[in-house]
């Protein structure tokens, strides 16, 4: 199984609830979702790296005016990545319930 | 849309760096993120996270995903495909080709190997940019004379005088008998002044040369100091005074690109001893030599003027006689072959040779190159579909011209690997014959290959850049529709058969009329007999001692006569004739002219009864003659007048004789017995049967009479050789290096001729159907090929003509330039052409000719 990084995990996640996105799209749901700005280039580095390692595939879309003429490319998720996100999710799931809430030592006191 | 743009910059900015399509997709998804932000936050803000994320693009400069559009490399694979094809599918022609360009190669390595050593030479001198070697010119009626060398006082005078000058330092050859033991040897050594360590490198073994000061102190080399069994004291002879002196330093021995060798130094002050006191004090006792040691920011041409200033003062007639001192730099004396000098300062390799190498080399790369052009533009018709079909798809011109670039290169390159491997099974073939032992690490300094990479760019250059100019420029659509006659390919090809015609015939001229004047200079008629002849050189004041050994020596039975000259010396004519320039002169004893044959054209010999001839008579060449244009000479008075001998009266007329090497003209001369020169040379002529008992008999004569002094002696026709050996050098390398390029030329005549044959291939076919006959059309080509012979004859021999007539006018004797060696040529390249085009008529009548008519 590919091992990915928590920037990685989290672009995939955006991926697989979008189903079919492009760079723009994800951009807007991680700030949405995180808070945090992140630059347009980090999230092609890592869809890239995503893509070397066989957990994401892509195409260009058509040409749109929008963009001066240039074409989207599109992202979707593959099987394998899918299954990656599932396993780490499970993994840290069981990892969450046995962990004793609340414990005093979290809540400050 | 906002109707707000973001900035244009980026865009171009990232357009260079990055992979187009991670450029297209960013670009767009950037775009689009700008104008979402527009609204949501404002111009600024999106403006602000633009430009951030354009810096941070440069992250996926190496984060490419699919391979770049990177035509440029792909290109350059497929061109290195195709041409590695092509030259496979013509292996043949290509073969001779590429040899001939590797030939080419090696024979500008090795000339480029020579040249870089030869301009390192003397170089290893950290001052050397600062050292020079005094010159002086002297005006005799007229004719400048140039002089290595400087007197004892100059080295006195200068350092003092001149500001412009750091240092110097005099070196003076010596001569002594070094007493090892028992044994007495010849040693030859340098007298030099303290503050030569300062102008020269010396590598020290030990010791240093703090203690030079000392007149009984003397440093050696280190082979020197293992000749002498390595002791630490030395006695040496100089003028019968035994001296004894201690080694205070061992230097290295200086590598062999150097003028000097230094093996023995010593103080300058013993020379004085040796000599009468006036020589120490007159300013033109030039018989030394200085080197100066230049400061740093003096001006060469002031210090001349300075040094010409102060000698005119020292001496009036060095002022009379316009005479002038000037520096010579001291890496370039080695080279400086026409400058007399000695002192061991004496130039190795005449400039002559040097060029004549550089030449050969620079040819042979020449040849090569042009043959190989002409094997590329001869293929162009098999190219042309090719390079069109390139065109239609889009290949612009510099394209194709950058193929058959790349082309080229692939060829140069495998010649490159056949010429080192040549360069390598050559070298100790080419070291033996130029004398320098050059070993195989000197073909890994960088100089020489420097030298090699400019060599190679040059051969890729001259091989590669017309026919791929050619190529590149020709009509796409004509080559497509099937015609061949193409972007001037003709007129090119037909300038290039031409030239090549010419340069065959210049060189097959050229090498020919070379070597017949070589040959003649090497044998030929010196006007006297060298055969049998020995020289001795008689130790300075033994006159009286040479009677006794005269006698000894004329019992010893292979011993034919002796005879005892001066050496020939120079003066002027007096009176009238002094305007007439030098003569030379020297001292005989009544021997001489019979021992020599030297033949009386006019007149006789000296008559040793004759009081009047011991004293007053002289024997003159046909040069003076003809000089001082007297008729019926006889019995007349010579204006010629040298110590006691003043007007003589000539007896007789010799014949020219060359006693100089034979390059340089004949020079006026008088004869004579009057003994106003001291004899220095003793020549001994030896009967035919002679043995080597003779020898050892003439050396216990010598040991009786002459000893300390050892007994050695020279062949004269050996010394006569010597002088040649330039010449023989030079004529070996002219030899060598023309067989080479003739070969080329020849090489390089075949396959032109064989493409152009087999271009019209189609032509001789349809004529062979309808009947021709080999003979006829042997003679349909022959009147072609006739019109190119002629022109490239014309092209070739003229050039060849003139430029030979100049070099042989630099000889007193000399061959013809004669019709017939043209003729050989025009035969030679005629031989060539009916050849080829034989060889191609028979291959046309074993193959069918359908191949040739199917073509379309």
């Amino acid at each position: 199984m590919e091992s990915i990084g928590s920037l990685e995990e989290i672009i995939l996640m955006i991926l697989m609830k979008r189903e079919k996105c492009h760079g723009v799209e994800i951009v807007e749901d991680y700030e949405g979702v995180l808070k945090k700005s992140i630059s347009l280039p980090a999230i092609h580095v890592v869809l890239k790296r995503l893509t070397r390692k066989g957990l994401v595939k892509s195409q260009f879309g058509e040409p749109t005016s929008e963009r001066g003429g240039r074409r989207k490319r599109i992202y979707w998720a593959t099987p394998a990545g899918y299954e990656v996100i599932k396993e780490l999710k499970e993994a840290k799931d069981e990892l969450w319930n046995s962990i004793t809430k609340p414990s005093f030592q979290y809540v400050g006191i | 849309m906002s109707g707000f743009d973001p900035p244009k910059w980026p865009a171009d900015f990232l357009k260079k760096l990055l992979p187009l399509d991670t450029y297209e997709e960013l670009m767009g998804d950037m775009d689009e993120l700008f104008s979402l932000r527009v609204e949501e936050k404002g111009l600024k803000y999106a403006r602000r996270r633009y430009i951030w994320d354009t810096v941070k693009a440069l992250r996926l400069i190496n984060a490419s995903e699919v391979s770049r559009e990177n035509t440029g490399f792909i290109l350059f694979l497929s061109y290195i495909k195709t041409g590695i094809r092509f030259l496979w599918r013509t292996r043949n022609y290509s073969s001779i080709n590429i040899l001939g360009l590797a030939f080419g190669i090696t024979a500008a390595c090795l000339a480029n190997l020579f040249i870089t050593d030869q301009f390192s030479f003397d170089r290893f001198h950290s001052k050397i940019d600062r050292i020079y070697r005094l010159n002086i010119a002297l005006n005799f009626s007229g004719q400048e004379e140039i002089f290595g060398g400087s007197s004892y006082r100059m080295g006195e005078e200068f350092p003092n005088k001149i500001p412009g000058i750091e240092a110097t330092s005099r070196i003076k050859s010596g001569y002594g008998i070094l007493k090892l033991g028992e044994q007495n040897l010849d040693q030859r050594f340098h007298f030099v002044d303290p503050e030569i360590f300062e102008i020269l490198d010396f590598e020290w073994i030990r010791g240093n040369e703090s203690h030079f000061g000392d007149p009984s102190k003397v440093v050696v080399s280190e082979s020197f100091f293992k000749k002498i069994g390595e002791r630490e004291e030395l006695t040496l002879s100089l003028k019968d005074e035994e001296k004894r002196f201690t080694i205070v330093g061992i230097i290295k021995d200086f590598p062999i690109n150097s003028t000097l060798s230094p093996r023995l130094l010593v103080p300058m002050e013993q020379w004085i001893t040796t000599v009468h006191e006036r020589r120490t004090t007159n300013w033109l006792d030039i018989n030394m030599n200085l080197l100066v040691l230049k400061d740093e920011n003096a001006s060469v041409e002031a210090i001349d003027g300075q040094m010409t200033e102060l000698a005119s003062e020292g001496d009036e007639d060095f002022s009379e006689g316009e005479g002038r001192l000037y520096l010579h730099r001291f890496d370039k004396i080695h080279s400086a072959t026409d400058i007399y000098t000695g002192n061991g300062l004496n130039p190795t390799i005449s400039e002559e040779l040097l060029w004549v190498i550089s030449i050969v080399g620079i040819l042979c790369l020449f040849i090569s190159g042009l043959n190989y052009s002409n094997f590329s533009l001869g293929h162009f018709l098999i190219r042309s579909r090719e390079v069109g079909v390139r065109k239609i798809l889009g290949a612009r011109p510099h394209f194709v011209w950058h193929q058959f670039f790349t082309e080229t290169m692939i060829s140069t390159i495998l010649a490159l690997m056949i010429a080192f491997v040549l360069v390598g099974i050559l070298l100790p073939y080419f070291s033996e014959f130029v004398e320098i032992p050059y070993r195989y690490s000197d073909l890994f300094k960088g100089k020489f290959i420097l030298g090699c990479l400019a060599i190679f760019l040059l051969a890729t250059f001259l091989s590669g850049s017309y026919p791929s100019l050619i190529l590149s420029r020709f009509k796409t659509v004509r080559v497509l529709k099937g015609s061949h006659k193409v972007g001037g390919k003709n007129i090119a090809s037909r300038v290039f058969l031409t030239s090549q015609v010419g340069l065959a015939i210049f060189l097959i001229i050229g090498t020919i009329t070379v070597n017949r004047q070589l040959n003649y200079l090497l044998d030929f008629d010196l006007g006297y007999s060298d055969e049998r002849l020995i020289s001795v050189d008689l130790p300075a004041n033994s006159e009286d001692r040479l009677e006794r050994f005269r006698i000894l020596a004329s019992g010893i039975p292979g011993v034919e006569s002796i005879s005892a000259n001066s050496g020939y010396n120079g003066t002027s004519l007096s009176g009238d004739l002094a305007e007439k320039g030098r003569v030379r002169h020297i001292h005989v004893d009544e021997n001489f002219v019979d021992q020599l044959q030297l033949e009386i054209i006019e007149g006789r010999n000296f008559d040793p009864a004759l009081k009047t001839d011991k004293e007053n008579s002289v024997l003159i060449n046909q040069t003076l003659l003809n000089k001082i244009e007297l008729e019926d000479p006889i019995g007349q008075t010579l204006p010629f007048s040298y110590g006691d001998l003043v007007d003589p009266t000539i007896v007789g007329i010799v014949r020219d004789y060359h006693f100089d090497a034979p390059k340089y003209d004949r020079s006026p001369l008088v004869i004579y017995l009057s003994p106003q020169y001291p004899y220095q040379e003793i020549l001994i002529k030896m009967k035919p049967s002679f043995s080597g008992k003779d020898f050892s008999e003439i050396e216990k004569a010598w040991n009786e009479i002459f000893d300390p002094y050892p007994f050695s002696y020279d062949w004269i026709e050996d010394s006569n050789a010597a002088k040649m050996k330039a010449e023989i050098k030079i004529r070996d390398i002219a030899m060598i290096g023309s067989a080479i390029s003739i070969m080329l030329v020849v090489f390089g005549l075949l396959s032109v001729l064989g493409t152009y044959i087999q271009q019209r291939m189609k032509e001789i076919v349809i004529r062979k159907i309808n009947g021709s006959r080999t003979s006829d059309l042997l003679i349909l080509f022959a009147r072609r090929f006739s019109i190119w012979l002629g022109l490239g004859f014309l092209v070739g021999a003229w050039p060849a003509y003139y430029f030979l007539q100049e070099w042989l006018n630099d000889y007193a004797t000399r061959v013809e330039m004669n019709l017939g060696i043209a003729v050989l040529a025009l035969v030679v390249c005629g031989l060539v052409f009916i050849g080829t085009l034989l060889y191609q008529m028979i291959k046309i009548s074993r193959v069918n000719p359908v191949i040739f008519l199917s073509d379309e």
